[in-house]
């Protein structure tokens, strides 16, 4: 009985400090809210098999190639109406796409207006500090990782 | 399906009830991947992902997947609760249709919402990804409780492992001819390709009927809760003393229930 009442009374701390920390803690889709700027691009090579490289097929090259989108040292402006501004103010490039956060908060899914779709794994979010790899939706290992500062209400009005 | 509790019932009716709800739990579970990039069939994956979060001190995330394996612990909770709290002889139909009738309000609630409210928000996600947890638990607790554990149906990980260690032993002759195991084996292929179908169909008809795949998967379970319920009506005359003799065992069922956990 003892055993029995330790493990419902165990259960009950554990819902109430997990629940706590969903009440005061912030989401992915909270701390996405705001301004990134672009840091880096790296790209993971996939492994070399037997000293052969690995090739994919017509198929896998087409699926890729038709999500892959390639975003050169812009900035991501999320608005909390779910609206994304891609804009870099060298190349005078600007588009709007509509984004949500899904799962447990570790996948990006953006929506051009022409509605393609990309769809990103965040990797490591907080205050300023956004790490996200490119979801292939397929098995193959290569993957396309971006890392992003964000910019202070402050550093982007000095830097305009 | 649902009328018969434990021991008393027959390969046939663990069939039945095992590949319509593996079916729906297939289905569900495809079609919350698609459309929330989460599992919410089989929960051994959410157990890594929360030590996982745990580690990388993901505190927020770690609190969801708790959540959600919580709901999943409920529904079990709630679905044998029902069953034991309504287990008398006039009830126990009723008690064994409740958790799916609740289970057919979930997957329609997430239906409904989805095609008329949703806006892709993660607060909405998680909270649909929860709902179909706790209706994949109510499902799993009602399947293993009046089945005594031989019919789960919303996890393959304890199915494929019963499956490999039956087909080693049916490498002896003397297993071979035992008619439990083949009957045991024939029931577990039967929830694996049920399952299988299911998540392939949903694959398929999501893209085209969207949240409305729910609505499929609410008419599979209406089918289940239904054909009993025809049953029951049609042979209420002729089977009341075999269904005295079952009911007056129920004592004996509960105990059996008791020592298969």
């Amino acid at each position: 009985m003892k055993f029995i009442y330790i493990t419902y009374v165990l259960f009950v701390l554990l819902a109430v400090s997990f629940g706590s920390v969903l009440l005061s803690g912030e989401s992915s889709q909270e701390l996405l809210v705001g301004k990134w700027q672009e840091v880096s691009w790296e790209y993971e090579k996939v492994d070399k098999h037997n000293g052969a490289e690995f090739e994919l097929n017509e198929a896998q090259i087409n699926e890729i190639c038709n999500q892959l989108v390639i975003h050169q040292s812009e900035i991501w402006e999320f608005a909390p109406s779910n609206k994304l501004h891609l804009h870099n103010k060298e190349s005078g490039f600007s588009e709007v796409l509509d984004w949500n956060v899904k799962g447990r908060g570790h996948i990006l899914e953006l929506k051009h207006q022409d509605s393609r779709l990309e769809g990103y794994q965040v990797q490591e979010i907080s205050e300023d500090n956004l790490v996200i790899h490119f979801n292939f939706d397929l098995r193959v290992r290569g993957i396309v990782k971006l890392t992003f500062k964000k910019i202070s209400e402050q550093q982007y009005a000095q830097k305009i | 399906m649902l009328r018969k509790y434990s021991s008393f019932r027959s390969l046939s009716d663990n069939i039945k009830l095992g590949s319509l709800t593996a079916f729906s739990a297939g289905m569900v579970n495809v079609i919350s991947v698609i459309a929330f990039f989460a599992f919410t069939s089989n929960v051994t994956g959410h157990y890594a992902i929360l030590a996982q979060e745990i580690a990388k001190g993901n505190w927020y995330q770690a609190a969801i997947v708790f959540v959600w394996i919580s709901l999943f612990f409920l529904g079990n909770f709630a679905s044998n609760l029902m069953i034991i709290h309504n287990n008398k002889q006039e009830d126990r139909y009723k008690a064994h249709a409740l958790p799916l009738a609740v289970e057919i309000l979930c997957l329609l609630g997430v239906g409904l919402y989805m095609q008329f409210y949703y806006s892709e928000t993660l607060q909405e996600t998680e909270t649909l990804v929860a709902i179909l947890l706790f209706a994949m638990g109510l499902q799993n607790g009602l399947t293993a409780s009046i089945s005594n554990s031989a019919v789960k149906t919303t996890h393959l990980t304890g199915l494929t492992t019963d499956l490999g260690i039956l087909f080693s032993m049916f490498t002896k002759k003397e297993f071979r001819s035992d008619k439990a195991l083949l009957d045991k084996a024939r029931l577990l292929l039967c929830i694996m390709v049920s399952y299988m179908t299911g998540g392939i169909i949903s694959g398929v008809i999501y893209y085209e009927l969207n949240s409305m795949a729910f609505f499929v998967v609410c008419f599979v379970l209406c089918i289940v809760m239904f054909y009993d319920y025809y049953h029951l009506k049609v042979t209420k005359g002729k089977g009341s003393s075999a269904g005295l003799v079952h009911e007056q065992l129920t004592g004996a069922t509960l105990e059996a229930q008791k020592g298969n956990i």
